[in-house]
């Protein structure tokens, strides 16, 4: 495979030997996969549980223990506990070298006494778990299973490009120069570098600055943004063309004064939208809402009567509020955060007429998210505007503790619907999705790649950001780019957040719109270039009738 | 694993217990739950960064094997287990166990 070089990644001398053979590395990879396989089957269960259905778990082969943390040899079927070094004397007594951790998949080696990581267990694993997801998943509209993913395996034309391409030696990190109090700006175009739906976008060339015919286009910008930070360039880059366009753009941003990261988030993304190909005032399928638009529903339920009133209204982003945590002695977190935000709010007795009953009534209502974003941003509202002065707000300084991993299933609307009717507890929840027809549970799962901190007072204050190139974490200061921990981006003064999507969900077995679009233009093209042909032959014959 | 108590009764009941909760599936969704609550209150977040920049900082040295790793922050990690996630467990697990025991 093309792409799936480990060169650099350094190796265990004795996996290195055994994958080299042909048979081994065969044997090895099915007793893998199988123990994957085998897992991913075994969670799910555990999830949804059945009388019918016993998991059979394995037994240590040499003290018996029922194991809760089973080790399989990759060599044959015997299984160990770990605790007890079992595992490790089945290893030693056989004279085998691997065996796994079923419940990570990490692989250990005997002669190197460690765990040792390899890309091809690394990609099968991920590929075994996330074919069993896919078995699981059914979608609701269609009653169809998830189209199986395939990895992507250039063809023999590809092949042939791709060998006489140059490769630019890149960091894919540029700082950005600050323009006169514009950290404003260069921290959420940090977010958008590091936001991989917009990355691959303008990489792939899906918005051309040069094929573009638009006038004062963010769109191009944008991809003129990516294509300088993805060069061999890495001194820091000044978005000055940027600037001017959004100052041209919205007045309100104009100036040298420190502006809210936050707003100019919202008109960035309106900016790029009106200026991306498939842009539409409804139901819009740009870049920039197939990326960030997700739907927020209201139920409001009237207490007279007890109709639920339901309504959908697009969404960017969500906002969360920090002010009014009555406990303080509890620490604010994102979780709780969005357990307020969903929380049931009482409506008083003025607020709201009941459709069906017709009159003023108590009500209550609940936000929930109908529909999940690809990326996920969140806002907390550390700056409350005492009026229309700006520089009369006051800036919450409370941390708000926020995980590197999110899961959005009990914030989503059809997950707690599904709560509400079964409102029983039990001693230990099976899973975060109570309903098989909603999961699995995987495909709510969030990562983070990019936060926003703000430093200081609201108008004399600076933003920075941490932004993740793979596993690594690295902060943006304006210019300047260091390596960081996760640990440092998970202590910071958070403003925004941006989590992206593990797994996007796609309708099964359905052509992308714009290779349909293509082959429409191609079909037209050639159309085309037969009338030229045909007209040109016609005056040809022409010509020759007054000659003769 | 737990310190089991010395009476005879209890540890006569742990294994065939342990073995039922496997069986059935309570271990497992108890597990989950741990891990849930943990990742809640931050704590598998500061395991995961102390235990990657540790393994990064013993590069220079040699490095630092995963078993290593394992003993010198095990004490750490379950002394860091916040108190009100650990009486939570302790509850689930005694509910369970109610429900399967007479005592």
């Amino acid at each position: 495979m093309l792409f799936e070089q480990d060169g650099d990644s350094p190796r265990c001398p004795h996996l290195a030997t055994t994958l080299g053979n042909d048979t081994e590395r065969r044997a090895l990879l099915y007793r893998y996969r199988n123990i994957v396989e085998w897992h991913a089957r075994k969670s799910y269960n555990v999830s949804y549980p059945s009388k019918r259905r016993k998991i059979t778990p394995p037994e240590c082969g040499i003290c018996g223990q029922t194991l809760s943390r089973p080790y399989a040899c990759l060599h044959c079927s015997a299984a160990g506990c770990w605790t007890e070094g079992h595992i490790k004397q089945h290893l030693q007594d056989t004279g085998h070298d691997f065996c796994a951790d079923v419940n990570s998949g990490y692989v250990f080696c005997i002669e190197c006494d460690d765990f040792v990581f390899d890309g091809a267990f690394d990609r099968l694993y991920k590929a075994a778990t996330l074919a069993e997801e896919e078995k699981v998943t059914i979608f609701e509209v269609t009653k169809r299973l998830r189209e199986p993913f395939v990895p992507w395996e250039p063809n023999a034309q590809e092949r042939v490009v791709l060998q006489s391409a140059i490769t630019a030696p890149c960091q894919g990190r540029r700082g950005l120069l600050n323009l006169g109090q514009t950290c404003f700006m260069n921290v959420i175009l940090q977010s958008f570098i590091a936001n991989p739906l917009l990355r691959n976008y303008y990489l792939s060339d899906k918005h051309h600055h040069k094929l573009c015919k638009l006038n004062h286009c963010t769109s191009c910008e944008m991809d003129r943004l990516f294509a300088e930070v993805y060069s061999e360039n890495s001194a820091p880059y000044g978005a000055t063309d940027l600037l001017a366009k959004t100052w041209r753009t919205s007045s309100e941003l104009s100036g040298y004064a420190q502006q809210d990261a936050h707003e100019f988030f919202i008109t960035a993304l309106n900016q790029i939208h009106t200026t991306s190909r498939g842009s539409t005032s409804l139901q819009c399928i740009c870049i920039i809402h197939s990326t960030f638009a997700g739907l927020l529903q209201s139920d409001v339920e009237c207490e007279r009567c007890g109709t639920v009133a339901e309504k959908t209204d697009p969404m960017l982003d969500i906002s969360l509020e920090l002010k009014g945590e009555s406990n303080r002695e509890q620490e604010l977190t994102l979780a709780s955060c969005l357990r307020r935000y969903t929380h049931p709010e009482k409506l008083g007795p003025n607020e709201y007429s009941c459709e069906k009953c017709g009159k003023a009534s108590h009500a209550s209502k609940r936000l929930s998210i109908r529909k999940l974003p690809n990326v996920l941003s969140f806002q907390f509202k550390r700056f409350e505007h005492k009026s229309v002065d700006k520089s009369a707000a006051r800036k919450i300084e409370a941390p708000v503790r926020f995980p590197s991993s999110l899961n959005m299933a009990p914030y989503t609307t059809l997950v707690m619907h599904k709560q509400e009717l079964s409102k029983d507890g039990g001693a230990a929840p099976p899973s975060l999705v109570p309903d098989k027809a909603l999961g699995p549970e995987a495909i709510y799962d969030y990562d983070l790649f990019a936060v926003v901190c703000h430093e200081g007072q609201i108008d004399n204050g600076h933003y920075t950001c941490y932004a993740r190139s793979h596993d690594e974490w690295y902060r943006y200061d304006d210019d300047k780019v260091t390596h960081a921990t996760l640990g440092a981006c998970l202590n910071s003064q958070a403003y925004m957040c941006f989590y992206v999507k593990r797994h996007l969900d796609y309708k099964p077995y359905v052509t992308p719109s714009y290779i349909v679009l293509r082959e429409q233009e191609a079909v037209k093209e050639k159309e085309r270039e037969r009338e030229k042909e045909a007209a040109r032959m016609k005056e040809v014959e022409d010509e020759l009738l007054a000659a003769i | 694993m737990p310190a089991v108590a010395k009476d005879g009764r209890a540890s006569a009941l742990y294994a065939p217990l342990r073995r039922r909760m496997l069986e059935n599936g309570d271990w497992d969704r108890i597990s989950a739950r741990l891990a849930r609550e943990l990742n809640e209150s931050g704590w598998i977040d500061r395991f995961k960064d102390r235990s990657k920049e540790m393994a990064r900082s013993a590069e220079a040295s040699g490095g630092l094997s995963v078993e290593a790793l394992i003993a010198e922050l095990s004490p750490q990690a379950e002394g860091e287990v916040p108190s009100a996630v650990r009486q939570e467990m302790i509850g689930v697990i005694c509910k369970l166990l109610e429900r399967q025991i007479e005592f």
